[in-house]
C-alpha cells in the first residue's frame, strides 16, 4: 500500500470520528427541544367554553377555525416579529407595514368592535377568538384571547397577520372560512441567529418558505380561508349558517378565477391599478413581481389628512418603525388603494325618457376591476351607494338621490345602497357590528359580481315648465364605515369620509326633446 | 529471465522521500472533520438546530483553517508533486482533485459571503437559486473532492519497475 496513504488514513479516520464526536456532544449539550409549543394545561386560567370537538379533543382557538400544526399553543417568545424579519428582509416589510395586514389586530376601529362585542357575553372575551383568528392570530395561538391574560405580550401578536402567520402555513379551507388555516408556527420555524441564518439559508427557506408552504400561500385558497366569514351559533345567535364574508366564492364563481387571476396577482401587484387596468384590456400576463402591500379598498387607514388621529386610528406605530417612516410608507400605500378603487367601477347611463311628466333614466353601475363583488367583505360596514343629481338649464336641483351630510356624516335613508344588514333575533337592524348579537344577514342590494352591472332606474316627476337641456350628474360613494359605527362603537366626533369610487355627468337628451 | 525488480528507490526521478509533512496531515484531518460534520448539516442538522448551530459554527471554523493550511502548502506541494509524478493519469487526477477543493473552497467561501458581510454591518445575500446552485456545488464538491483524495493517497505516481525496465530496453 501507498505510504501516503498509510500516512494519511489515521488522520482522516480521526477526523471523521472527531466530526462524529463533535455531533453526539452537540447533541448532548443542545438536545433537540421537546415537543414544541405549549400545552393547553400550562396556560393558566384558560377558558374552554365551547367544549371539545365531536372527537372529545380541547378547541383552545374555536370559534376561530385556526389551527397549529401540532395542536399546541405557541411560545410567543420563539416567533419572529417581524422588525426582526426586517433585519434582513427589509424591503418587504416596508412593504407589509403600511398594509391592513399588519394593523389588522391594532387597529383602533377593529378593536373597538371587538371590545364592543364582548362586552355582550359572559364568554365575550372567549368568544372574541372567532375575530382574533383572523385578525391578531399570533395572540390566539399564545392563549392571549382570554378572560385572564396569563401569557405575557410579544412584539410578533401585536403586528397582525405578521410575517410568520402566513409564512408558516401548511394548509386552509376557503369554503370553511372563519380563519380555516393550519400553520406551522410551532414546529416549522427554526431559531438560528441572523449570522447563522445567513450561513445556512436553505434551513431558514425550508422553515419559512416550504414548497408546500409556498403553493399554498401563492394560491386563492389561503387567502379565501379568512376571506371568508361565515356566523354560526358558536359566536352569533343565528341559528342557520350565515354568509357575511364571501369573497373568496364570488371570486371562485368569476371571470377572474376561470382564467387564473389571483387574489395575489392584484392585491400583491406593485402597482395593483396599473395591473387592473392591464387585466381589462384583456393581458392576464401575471405581475413581475409580488409585493407585500396587500393593497385593499380601506382607503380610511390611509388618509393622512387625519393626522394624529390616523396614527391613533391605526394604533400607534408598530414595532421597527420611525414616525416619518411611517407616514411616508402610508402616504405611497394610500396613493395605490385610492388609484385601485377608481380602477374598479364605472357608471353608464342606459336609457332616460320623459313621458306623462315622469322623468325616467337607468344607470349601469359596474364592476369593471374587481374580481369579486363590488363592494365585497363584511359589508355591513364597508358599503356603496349612488348619487344622482338632475339639473336644469339653469343649475337648479330637479331631484337629488344619494346625499351625503358631510356634517353629520349620514346618507340619504332613501339612496340606493350596496349594503348587508346585521339583523338581531327580532330581526332589528344591527347598524355597529355587533356580530355576537345578529342572528340574520340581510342585503339591502347584493355587491355587484366581477365583471357585472346592477342596473339602476330612476323614475321622478318633473313640472311642465322645466328648461332644459337637463343634465345629470351621478358619483359612486364607497366608505369604510356607518356613521353609527364611528359614534357608536368608536365614540369619537369623525365623520368618516366617503370614497368616490366613480362620478360622471350626462345630457339628458330625451328630456330635451320632450320639454314642451 | 527472471530479471530482478529494482527497488523503489532506484526507480528513475522518484522523489527521495514520501511527502509526509505535518501540514499535510492536519489537512487530511480538517478535510476530514468537514466531511463529517458538512454531511451532518446537509441531511441530519435540520432536526435539530440547537445542536446543528454548534456543528454549522465548527464547520465554518474548521473550513476558514482548511482553506488557510491549503493555500499555504499547496504550492510547494504541486512543485514537488509535479517533479515526481511519472505517470500522466496520476498528474491528471491530481490536477483534478486540486479543482475539486477550488471548486468546494470557492463554494463555501461564496456561502459564508452574507455572513462577512454581516459582521461587517451590511445586509446582502444571495438569491434563492444562487444559494441552491451553491450548496449544490459545494456538496458534490465535498464529495467528489473525497474520493479523489482517497485516489491521490492510494494511486500509485511512479511507474512499475518492468514498465522502466522495458523502456530502458527500448
Amino acid at each position: 500500500m501507498k505510504s501516503q496513504f498509510k500516512n494519511n488514513a489515521p488522520w482522516l479516520i480521526l477526523g471523521l470520528l472527531a466530526s462524529i464526536g463533535l455531533i453526539l456532544a452537540a447533541e448532548w449539550l443542545r438536545p433537540a427541544a421537546d415537543e414544541p409549543g405549549v400545552d393547553l394545561a400550562d396556560i393558566p386560567f384558560y377558558q374552554l367554553p365551547f367544549g371539545p370537538d365531536a372527537e372529545g379533543k380541547p378547541r383552545p382557538f374555536w370559534p376561530s377555525r385556526l389551527q397549529t400544526e401540532n395542536g399546541r399553543l405557541i411560545e410567543p417568545k420563539t416567533i419572529q416579529s417581524a422588525a426582526a424579519c426586517a433585519e434582513c428582509h427589509q424591503r418587504e416589510f416596508d412593504e407589509w407595514a403600511p398594509s391592513l395586514h399588519a394593523i389588522a389586530g391594532r387597529d383602533v376601529i377593529y378593536e373597538k368592535a371587538v371590545e364592543a362585542n364582548e362586552d355582550l357575553h359572559r364568554d365575550g372575551v372567549e368568544k372574541a377568538r372567532f375575530c382574533e383568528g383572523c385578525h391578531a392570530p399570533g395572540e390566539v395561538l399564545a392563549g392571549r384571547t382570554n378572560r385572564f391574560k396569563s401569557v405575557m405580550p410579544s412584539d410578533a401578536e401585536t403586528e397582525g397577520l405578521t410575517c410568520v402567520m402566513c409564512h408558516t402555513a401548511t394548509h386552509a379551507d376557503p369554503l370553511e372560512g372563519n380563519g380555516a388555516l393550519t400553520l406551522a408556527v410551532n414546529t416549522g420555524v427554526d431559531q438560528l441567529s441572523n449570522p447563522m441564518i445567513l450561513a445556512a439559508p436553505r434551513d431558514h427557506s425550508r422553515a419559512f418558505g416550504a414548497t408546500k408552504t409556498n403553493d399554498l400561500i401563492a394560491s386563492a385558497d389561503f387567502c379565501g380561508a379568512c376571506h371568508t366569514e361565515n356566523y354560526d351559533s358558536s359566536m352569533s345567535k343565528a341559528v342557520s349558517r350565515q354568509h357575511v364574508q364571501s369573497t373568496f366564492v364570488e371570486w371562485r364563481d368569476s371571470w377572474y378565477a376561470r382564467n387564473d387571476v389571483t387574489c395575489q396577482d392584484c392585491h400583491m401587484a406593485p402597482d395593483p391599478a396599473a395591473y387592473v387596468r392591464q387585466i381589462r384590456t384583456g393581458n392576464l400576463a401575471n405581475p413581475e413581481h409580488y409585493a407585500h402591500n396587500f393593497v385593499g379598498s380601506n382607503y380610511l387607514m390611509f388618509d393622512t389628512a387625519l393626522g394624529s388621529n390616523l396614527t391613533y386610528l391605526r394604533g400607534g406605530l408598530l414595532p421597527g418603525l420611525t414616525d416619518s417612516k411611517n407616514t411616508q410608507l402610508i402616504e405611497r400605500q394610500g396613493q395605490a388603494t385610492r388609484e385601485l378603487l377608481r380602477a374598479a367601477a364605472g357608471l353608464e347611463l342606459r336609457d332616460s325618457s320623459l313621458n306623462d311628466g315622469q322623468l325616467r333614466f337607468s344607470i349601469a353601475v359596474q364592476n369593471l376591476g374587481a374580481g369579486h363583488n363590488l363592494p365585497t367583505g363584511v359589508i355591513d360596514q364597508k358599503h356603496m351607494w349612488l348619487e344622482v343629481i338632475v339639473r336644469d338649464a339653469d343649475g337648479k336641483t330637479l331631484y337629488h338621490s344619494g346625499a351625503f351630510d358631510q356634517v353629520r356624516g349620514e346618507t340619504d335613508p332613501d339612496a340606493v345602497i350596496w349594503r348587508e344588514d346585521f339583523r338581531d333575533a327580532q330581526g332589528q337592524r344591527i347598524p355597529d357590528h355587533l356580530t355576537f348579537n345578529t342572528a340574520q344577514i340581510t342585503h339591502l342590494r347584493p355587491g355587484i359580481p366581477a365583471k357585472g352591472e346592477d342596473l339602476v332606474s330612476y323614475q321622478t316627476p318633473l313640472a311642465a315648465d322645466v328648461r332644459g337641456p337637463l343634465s345629470l350628474e351621478t358619483h359612486l360613494w364607497y366608505r369604510v364605515a356607518t356613521q353609527e359605527f364611528a359614534y357608536n362603537t368608536l365614540k369619537i366626533d369623525l365623520v368618516i369620509p366617503p370614497f368616490e369610487l366613480a362620478a360622471a355627468t350626462y345630457s339628458l337628451n330625451g328630456a330635451n326633446e320632450t320639454q314642451p | 529471465m527472471n530479471a530482478p525488480l529494482p527497488l523503489e528507490s532506484t526507480v528513475r526521478n522518484a522523489p527521495a522521500t514520501p511527502t509526509k509533512s505535518r501540514t499535510s496531515l492536519l489537512i487530511s484531518l480538517l478535510f476530514a472533520g468537514l466531511l463529517g460534520t458538512g454531511l451532518h448539516l446537509e441531511w441530519l442538522a435540520g432536526r435539530n438546530w440547537n445542536s446543528g448551530e454548534i456543528v454549522l459554527l465548527a464547520h465554518l471554523l474548521l473550513g476558514l483553517m482548511f482553506a488557510a493550511l491549503l493555500a499555504g502548502w499547496i504550492g510547494q506541494h504541486v512543485r514537488s508533486g509535479l517533479r515526481s509524478s511519472q505517470r500522466p493519469a496520476f498528474t491528471w487526477l491530481s490536477w483534478l482533485l486540486l479543482g475539486k477543493c477550488v471548486l468546494l473552497l470557492l463554494g463555501g467561501v461564496l456561502m459564508i459571503l452574507p455572513v462577512a458581510l454581516y459582521l461587517s454591518g451590511v445586509i446582502w445575500f444571495w438569491s434563492f437559486e444562487t444559494t441552491e446552485l451553491l450548496a449544490f456545488l459545494h456538496l458534490w464538491a465535498a464529495y467528489l473532492a473525497g474520493i479523489g483524495l482517497l485516489a491521490h493517497l492510494l494511486l500509485r505516481h511512479w511507474r512499475h519497475a518492468t514498465l522502466t525496465h522495458k523502456e530502458a530496453q527500448a
